[in-house]
C-alpha cells in the first residue's frame, strides 16, 4: 500500500514538475521576448521619428528655396512689368541655373497660358487644365504643392505654385524640383530593411517615396494615418503600405509652414524578426537549462525514489525478520509449554503414585491430589495471565491459596494471615514452590489444631540477598512424635532439592509448627527468553 | 539369581538384576520412578543432571541402562549425555524420556535411541527397560 502511495506522489511530482518546465521557460521565453520586442520597436519608433524630423527638415529645406525663388520671380515681374517674355526666361534660366534643386521654373498668366519658362524659349504650351491652376483659380489658395511631369519637358518634380500677388487673379508662378532629388533623400533614409520614408500632403497624396517610379498614391482618407496626421503636427501611426502591404508603424511630423508631412516607417515583422533573432540563442540557453534541470530533477525523483523503496524494503525485512523471529519464539514456547504440561501431567501421576502407596482412605486420597492438582493448575493460570510466561509472582499464588475455601475451608476455625512480600521466581521453580507451600498448609490444617479447635497459620515471603524465604508457621500443638507429617515432609524435602533450597520442619519457640523454605532466586532477564529463543534456532 | 516374576509381563529373565541410572531433574517424578523400579526389581541409582551422571559412570557402580529425562540443567542434556555414552561407554544402554514430541528431536537421534514419552506409565517404563536389557544380553 505504501509503496503504492510513494508511486502515486512519485509520478504526480514529475508531472508537476515537467508542467513547470514545460510552462515557466514559455513564459519567461514570452515575458523576456516581449521586453526585448517592446524596447527594440521603441528603438525603432525613435528612429523612425529622427528619420521623420530628417525628411520634414530635408523638405523644408529644399521647398523653402523654391519660395524664395518665387519670391525673386515675383519681385523680377513686379519691377519689369513690360519685360518681354525673352528678357523674363533669361531672368528665370539665371534664377534656375543659381540653385542646384531647381528643375525649372516658370511664369503662367491668368488663361493657363506661359509667360515664360526658364528651361524651354519659347514655350507654348496651356496650363489651364492644371489642378494646381483650377485650385489657385477658383479659390482662395495662393499656394499649391503637387508633384507633377512638367511639360514639355516630361520631367517627373514636385512643384511648388504660388498664386501671382494681386487682389484679382493674374496667373500663377511655379518652381519645380526633379522628383529624384526627394526620392533620392527619402532612399537614404530607407536603407534599414522594412524602413520606408515618404513625403505626403496634409490631404493624404504621397507625393514621393524612394523609388521615383513609383506613382503618387493616396492614404486612406478615414485611415490611421489620417486620423493621426489630422490630430496632431506629429506622432506615429500603425498601418499596412499601399503598395507593398507591409505593416509599419509610421511616425510623422508636419514639415513647418507647408502642407506636408515627412514620414517614416519601420517594418513591425522586421521588428520580429530582429527580436527572435536576438531571443534565439537565450531561448536555447533557457530551454537547455529547463531540459538539464527536468533530467536533474528526474535523476533526484529516482534516487529518492531507489531510496525510499530500498527503506521501506529495510522495513519489511526488518518486519519479516521481526515476525519470523516472532514466529520462531512461539513455536519454541509452544514445544516449552508443551513439555511443561507433559512434564506436569508426569507430576500428578508421580503424586499419585505417591499417594497410592500411602494405607488412606481413597477419598482423602483423591482429595489430597485433587488440591495438589489445584495448585499446579493455579501456577499455569498465574503464569498465563501474567506479561511474562517465564517468571511467577510468587505472592498472588499464596494469597490465591489463602482464599481457597477448598483448601482452608472458612467452617476450619483456622485463618490464614499473609505477610507476603512481591517475589518472582522462575517458571521451574514455581510447581516445586507452589507444592511446597500447599503441603506446609494442608499439614498445618491436617495435624496442627485437633479436635476442631481453631488457630491461625501465618505465611510470610520476603526476598533477601538472591534468596527468597518462604515461613508457615502455626499456633497449634508443634510436630508430634509419631511423625505424622513424614509423608508430606518428605515431599516437600525431594521438592525443595529439586531448587536447590534449604527446607526444615520444626517446633517453634512459640509451640506451633514452623515450615521454612530458602531457594535462590537469581532470575536473569534471558534466562527464558533466551533460552526459547535459542530454542527457536 | 533368576528373576522369575515378572510383573509387567516383561519377556525376559535375568541373572542379575539390572542397573539402572535414572536422571531426571524433576524430583517428584525421579523419586516416584525411582521408587517404582526399585519396587520391580531394579537396581537403581539417582542423578539429577547429565553432569551427576557421568560423575556416577565414571564410579565403581555397574549401569546397565541409563533412563534419562531429555531435558536436564547443566551443561548437557539427555541427548548430550547419550552421544557421550555412545562414545565413552557403549556398552551401557540408554533409554531417553520427554515432555517434547520425538518430531521435535534431532535427526541423527530419531529412531536410534529408544524414547517414551511424557506422561509415562511407570509399568511401561519397566516393561521397555527389560527389552531393552533383554536385547543386549
Amino acid at each position: 500500500m505504501r509503496l503504492g502511495w510513494i508511486g502515486r506522489d512519485y509520478r504526480r511530482s514529475v508531472s508537476l514538475v515537467a508542467a513547470i518546465v514545460i510552462v515557466a521557460p514559455v513564459v519567461i521565453s514570452s515575458l523576456w521576448t516581449w521586453q526585448v520586442w517592446s524596447e527594440k520597436r521603441s528603438a525603432a519608433l525613435d528612429r523612425s521619428r529622427q528619420g521623420a524630423a530628417l525628411v520634414s527638415e530635408y523638405t523644408s529645406r529644399v521647398i523653402q528655396s523654391q519660395i524664395l525663388l518665387l519670391n525673386q520671380i515675383d519681385r523680377v515681374v513686379a519691377e519689369h512689368p513690360n519685360a518681354e517674355a525673352f528678357q523674363l526666361h533669361n531672368a528665370l534660366r539665371a534664377m534656375d541655373a543659381s540653385f542646384q534643386y531647381t528643375t525649372s521654373l516658370g511664369i503662367i498668366d491668368r488663361n493657363g497660358d506661359t509667360v515664360a519658362g526658364s528651361r524651354t524659349y519659347p514655350l507654348k504650351a496651356n496650363f489651364a487644365d492644371r489642378e494646381y491652376f483650377k485650385a489657385l483659380r477658383d479659390t482662395d489658395r495662393t499656394f499649391f504643392i503637387d508633384r507633377l511631369i512638367l511639360r514639355p519637358l516630361r520631367r517627373d518634380t514636385i512643384s511648388v505654385v504660388r498664386r501671382r500677388p494681386g487682389d484679382d487673379f493674374r496667373g500663377v508662378i511655379t518652381a519645380s524640383t526633379e522628383i529624384s532629388k526627394f526620392t533620392d533623400f527619402l532612399t537614404t533614409m530607407s536603407v534599414e530593411p522594412g524602413t520606408l520614408a515618404v513625403l505626403v500632403r496634409d490631404d493624404g497624396k504621397v507625393l514621393a517615396r524612394p523609388d521615383a517610379d513609383d506613382q503618387p498614391t493616396f492614404m486612406q482618407p478615414d485611415g490611421s494615418g489620417m486620423r493621426a496626421m489630422a490630430a496632431a503636427a506629429s506622432g506615429f501611426f500603425d498601418a499596412p503600405g499601399r503598395l507593398d502591404g507591409i505593416k509599419r508603424t509610421y511616425a510623422f511630423t508636419r514639415v513647418p509652414d507647408l502642407p506636408l508631412y515627412a514620414v517614416h516607417g519601420f517594418s513591425n515583422r522586421e521588428i520580429w524578426n530582429d527580436t527572435f533573432v536576438a531571443m534565439l540563442p537565450n531561448i536555447a540557453i533557457l530551454l537547455i537549462c529547463a531540459a538539464l534541470a527536468y533530467l536533474a530533477f528526474i535523476g533526484l525523483m529516482r534516487r529518492v525514489e531507489m531510496e525510499r523503496m530500498r527503506t521501506s524494503a529495510e522495513h519489511n525485512r526488518r518486519l519479516l525478520d521481526e515476525a519470523r523471529r516472532t514466529s520462531a519464539l512461539r513455536e519454541a514456547m509452544l514445544k516449552e509449554v508443551n513439555h511443561r504440561i507433559h512434564n506436569n501431567l508426569q507430576t500428578v501421576q508421580s503424586l499419585i503414585q505417591m499417594q497410592s502407596r500411602r494405607q488412606i482412605d481413597p477419598a482423602a486420597m483423591l482429595k489430597e491430589i485433587s488440591k495438589r492438582v489445584w495448585a499446579i493448575s493455579e501456577v499455569h493460570s498465574l503464569l498465563y495471565r501474567s506479561a511474562q510466561y517465564s517468571r511467577l509472582e510468587l505472592s498472588g499464588f499464596i494469597q490465591a491459596l489463602a482464599a481457597n475455601p477448598g483448601i482452608v475451608p472458612p467452617e476450619s476455625g483456622v485463618k490464614v494471615v499473609c505477610d507476603l512480600e512481591k517475589v518472582t521466581i522462575e517458571t521451574r521453580q514455581a510447581v516445586p514452590v507452589a507444592l511446597i507451600v500447599l503441603e506446609a498448609v494442608i499439614n498445618a490444617l491436617k495435624h496442627a489444631f485437633p479436635d476442631n479447635r481453631s488457630g491461625r497459620i501465618n505465611i510470610m515471603l520476603r526476598e533477601l540477598d538472591g534468596q527468597a524465604e518462604i515461613v508457615v508457621t502455626d499456633n497449634g500443638i508443634g510436630l508430634q512424635p509419631e511423625g505424622s507429617r513424614s509423608s508430606g515432609t518428605r515431599l516437600s524435602a525431594v521438592l525443595a532439592d529439586q531448587i536447590s533450597g534449604d527446607f526444615a520442619c520444626e517446633t517453634g519457640e512459640a509451640g506451633g509448627t514452623v515450615v521454612r523454605l530458602r531457594f535462590p532466586v537469581n532470575l536473569n532477564d534471558e534466562d527464558e527468553a533466551g533460552g526459547m529463543a535459542a530454542a527457536a534456532k | 539369581m533368576i528373576q522369575a516374576d515378572d510383573p509387567s509381563g516383561g519377556p525376559e529373565v535375568h541373572r542379575d538384576p539390572i542397573s539402572v541410572l535414572v536422571v531426571e531433574d524433576e524430583a517428584l517424578i525421579r523419586m516416584v520412578i525411582a521408587d517404582h523400579l526399585r519396587d520391580t526389581g531394579f537396581e537403581v541409582t539417582e542423578a539429577r543432571s547429565a553432569d551427576e551422571a557421568i560423575q556416577i559412570l565414571g564410579g565403581a557402580q555397574k549401569v546397565d541402562i541409563v533412563f534419562s529425562d531429555v531435558n536436564l540443567p547443566g551443561t548437557m542434556n539427555g541427548i548430550d549425555l547419550a552421544l557421550w555414552l555412545r562414545s565413552n561407554q557403549s556398552s551401557v544402554l540408554v533409554m531417553l524420556t520427554s515432555g517434547v514430541g520425538a518430531q521435535d528431536m534431532p535427526p541423527d537421534i530419531r529412531g536410534r535411541i529408544p524414547m517414551i514419552m511424557k506422561p509415562y506409565d511407570l509399568d511401561t517404563v519397566v516393561h521397555r527397560l527389560k527389552i531393552l536389557a533383554a536385547g543386549s544380553r
